[in-house]
């Protein structure tokens, strides 16, 4: 089976520097997971994930989606139609002045029929509960919602694959949780291929798979539940850990073992307590 | 005597027109110096009219604006001074990033201060220091930098005017853990040693509580709450239903308190809350 997306010891430097920002990658990503990619300031993490549709290519080495290798011209509109990108900012993704017409932008640059463009740009703005909003200017929106009808926009090209770059991390927190139901939504209902940089523990929590990038190279890649296990490890390299796992690890050290298992979530949490106190015969009293 | 403060202002957007928008009411607050203050809220609660207040860029429609007891707004009053006085760096630091050398950036604001130019290279040096960068970064190109980066030399290029308040919106949106602590720790130092007076207005709870004095809550143009960070996350409930996530180590310490654990669940440090329930859980062994 050929995996969605896939380096070989991709390897990649900007033209006016010699470090090497990416050394060596070689990963691959089959449809329909959700992978979470973390990474310090400088790690390499969103050079990266540019690789990934082909916005950069590699200098060594090389990058298949699909089969198709992305240092080639000819197969980047494929490429881009199948693997999309949301970035940070909203503001600087939406380009009409009506909703609508921005999720039908790139179908209308490819001459897609007039049909299927409706057709299609109804379709992804239901997706993301934006359907009701598709007359409304942008400017009018809030931070949430523009980036939720930048999302529409690429869905519109139905890709199998959809890559963000820190798309929470200008919101606020019901913005987040928007956005992040509207992830999970994609990738659990609608098999979408998820690839998400963050610095926000509690939105990697969901993902199948962590990638941890540090100088450029895959130093981690594993489920949340093995990687977090490496508390310390991981905030060496000036990244921090679930909430949960970190009190958990402050616990230990304090001589108190919860739990044998890595403990991401409160509702874990809650268990490992009721359990440590089971074992030590005493009882919650409400 | 507060350094700056509003007493019950009101602004609204497009007055008089079919948008009219109210954007804050009644809002009355005061900034002591060398306070450190964080102001929350969601978007569209009013933070950022609010801090647009404080330096004159926008003017109450209703009540006042003092600095120094001084109204404002008052006829004659030198509101340019009052811009250098309160400085305020915006959200996109790529918005107010416009010269070929984070030099030049950085000395902007010193040449419009009409700061001597032989005094300049000294003031750079020391905040770039403050912000964590080395002087390599001088002669570099602000567009070569990482988001990281940019955000230290915006931070740096209003620091290196004095301002007696620095106002700061969201200054580490998009930063790794250690890019947020070098900031914020950057900030504590640079308040220290110039006793000057910062506000910094955020999303993330987890940031402005560890290093803020004080919180100023922030919900449909008004006060929701306001007090030490202990104080207002005692009232888990009401900025949970405000849209405001607590932060992450109080609201597990509230679901734990919930399913029935008496614990306290103001806490917000990782430390204090580690130490809390290692408190309970020895109670329940020594029982045995």
């Amino acid at each position: 089976m050929t995996a969605l997306i896939e380096t070989q010891n991709l390897t990649f430097h900007y033209q006016n520097t010699e470090k090497n920002l990416l050394e060596a990658v070689t990963i691959s990503f089959e449809e329909g997971t959700f992978t979470a990619l973390l990474g310090s300031n400088g790690s390499g993490k969103s050079t990266l994930l540019k690789q990934f549709n082909g916005l950069l290519t590699p200098n060594e080495g090389a990058v298949f989606v699909l089969g198709n290798k992305t240092s080639e011209h000819e197969n980047w509109l494929t490429i881009r139609q199948n693997v999309g990108l949301v970035f940070q900012n909203p503001e600087n993704q939406i380009v009409s002045t009506i909703v609508e017409e921005d999720v039908a932008f790139a179908l209308e640059n490819l001459g897609v029929k007039r049909e299927t463009i409706r057709q299609r740009v109804n379709e992804a703005l239901q997706m993301v509960d934006m359907y009701d909003y598709r007359l409304h200017p942008p400017y009018k929106l809030s931070g949430g919602q523009k980036q939720r009808v930048a999302i529409a926009s690429i869905l519109a090209m139905r890709p199998r694959c959809i890559l963000f770059d820190e798309a929470t991390s200008m919101l606020d927190p019901q913005g987040r949780a928007e956005i992040l139901a509207i992830i999970r939504r994609l990738n659990k209902e609608y098999g979408v291929t998820i690839i998400m940089i963050t610095h926000l523990m509690e939105e990697v929590i969901d993902a199948d798979r962590i990638l941890i990038l540090d100088k450029g190279t895959v130093v981690y890649d594993d489920s949340p539940y093995t990687v977090f296990q490496h508390v310390a490890a991981i905030e060496k390299l000036g990244l921090t850990v679930p909430v949960v796992t970190k009190l958990a690890d402050r616990l230990k050290q304090k001589g108190i073992h919860l739990s044998e298992q890595t403990l991401l979530t409160k509702e874990d949490f809650a268990e490992a307590i009721k359990q440590y106190m089971e074992g030590h015969h005493g009882t919650i009293e409400n | 005597m507060a350094l700056l403060r509003t007493e019950n202002v009101d602004f609204i957007y497009s007055k008089g027109t079919p948008f009219e928008k109210k954007a804050l009411s009644h809002v009355t607050f005061s900034l002591e110096k060398n306070e450190f203050v964080g102001i929350v809220g969601t978007t569209g609660s009013g933070k950022s009219t609010f801090i647009k207040l404080l330096n004159g860029l926008l003017a109450p429609k209703k009540g006042a604006v003092y600095f120094n007891e001084q109204n404002i707004w008052s006829k004659g009053y030198d509101l340019r001074a009052l811009r250098f006085a309160v400085g305020i760096s915006f959200q996109y630091p790529e918005h107010q990033i416009f010269s070929d050398t984070v030099k030049e950036d950085i000395a902007y604001g010193l040449k419009n201060q009409g700061v001597p130019e032989n005094l300049w290279q000294d003031k750079i040096m020391e905040v770039l220091k403050i912000v964590g960068l080395d002087e390599t970064y001088l002669e570099l190109s602000p567009f070569q930098l990482s988001g990281g980066e940019i955000r230290r030399v915006a931070l740096a290029s209003i620091m290196v005017m004095r301002p007696q308040v620095l106002i700061l919106d969201e200054p580490t949106a998009g930063l790794d853990p250690v890019g947020r602590d070098t900031i914020y720790t950057a900030l504590k130092q640079y308040q220290k040693e110039t006793e000057s007076t910062i506000l910094v207005v955020s999303h993330n709870m987890d940031d402005v509580a560890e290093y803020a004095d004080s919180l100023l809550v922030m919900s449909a143009g008004q006060i929701l709450a306001q007090g030490t960070p202990a104080e207002v996350f005692s009232k888990t409930e009401e900025l949970t239903a405000a849209g405001l996530a607590v932060p992450e180590i109080t609201q597990l310490l509230h679901h734990l308190k919930l399913s029935g654990l008496p614990i306290q669940d103001s806490l917000f440090r990782i430390e204090d809350a580690a130490q809390e329930l290692a408190n309970f859980l020895n109670e329940v062994k020594k029982d045995e």
